[in-house]
């Protein structure tokens, strides 16, 4: 069995000021607006588009941060590290490793929520 | 404090906006650069907490064009992103940035940051106090302060920066009221009785 991912619930729920709805609609925030931002990061690297994948990817590290998901920040750091450098070689491998974190992450998140 | 948020992403945006929030600021929320621009032309704004990559106008470009049209009183510009490479602060700094915060948006970081924030924004106002016009006595050359006090000059910069003074005599003075002093003294010693 995989172990839970790396995510940090005392800062959703100090960001929450220990309501729960607010819990809620940050989390299901986060997961829409990340889901969607993988999806767009797919394409970009698909079109080898190297400041798309560069600004896509730090967005999604800082929102990601910013919500306690620290275990989706290093793939992303290094997809936007890539994007940066205009080698997208590793990106789709790195992507994958995003995904699947995300999807683990997703599972727990909901747990909370 | 009114704290004026740039930033594209909705998660980050609603994270900073309740951070801030709970430590007492009034926030202003814009999702990209050009509209925080249209905010800072029509309203003070003390501080701006902004991302750097944005639609429209980016933070380094809005920084810039803040820099390039000061308003009259200072803006603090943070930085916020998830860039780590020196080269990028260097041009960060070079384009008017006072500071950087990174996007996991540590409560405790962001509250230090603040603080540091307030401070410049405090030492910003006092010194364009000093550099505005002082009103001066024409005789005594007292200056009226801040509580309608006059005081001896040196007192009252010394109140507001912490500057000490020397005390000593310029060459004109020394010229004009040192030296015949000094005459005037040698000329009643020598037509004392009794003196060398």
């Amino acid at each position: 069995m995989d172990l839970p991912p790396q995510v940090n619930t005392e800062i959703l729920r100090d960001l929450s000021s220990g309501d729960v709805e607010a819990m809620r609609n940050l989390i299901a925030l986060y997961l829409r607006d990340t889901e969607q931002q993988l999806v767009k990061l797919q394409t970009a690297i698909q079109n080898n588009s190297v400041i798309e994948v560069m600004q896509l990817a730090h967005t999604c590290a800082g929102s990601s941060a910013s919500c306690g998901v620290t275990a989706l920040v290093p793939p992303l750091k290094q997809l936007e590290q890539l994007g940066r450098a205009g080698q997208l070689k590793d990106a789709p491998r790195l992507l994958m490793e995003a995904v699947t974190t995300f999807h683990r992450a997703r599972v727990f998140l909901e747990t909370l929520s | 404090m009114k704290i004026l948020i740039a930033e594209d992403n909705q998660v980050v945006r609603e994270v900073l906006k309740q951070r801030l929030t709970q430590l007492g600021h009034d926030v202003v929320v814009t999702s990209n650069g050009l509209e925080a621009w249209q905010i800072y032309e029509r309203e003070t704004v003390p501080l701006i907490v902004c991302d750097w990559i944005m639609p429209e106008l980016d933070g380094l470009e809005l920084c810039r064009k803040m820099r390039s049209q000061p308003q009259a009183e200072y803006t603090y510009f943070i930085m916020l992103t998830v860039r780590s490479a020196i080269d990028d602060y260097h041009t960060a700094m070079a384009a008017g940035v006072d500071d950087f915060l990174t996007k996991n948006l540590d409560p405790e970081e962001l509250l230090i940051r603040l603080r540091v924030a307030e401070r410049i924004l405090t030492f910003a106002k006092q010194v364009k106090h000093l550099q505005g016009l002082l009103p001066i006595c024409s005789y005594c050359k007292r200056v009226r302060n801040d509580k309608d006090y006059w005081q001896q000059i040196e007192n009252y910069i010394h109140e507001q920066t912490g500057t000490d003074f020397s005390h000593g005599i310029c060459p004109e003075c020394y010229q004009n009221k040192v030296e015949p002093e000094l005459r005037e003294l040698q000329r009643k010693t020598k037509e004392t009785p009794g003196a060398e």
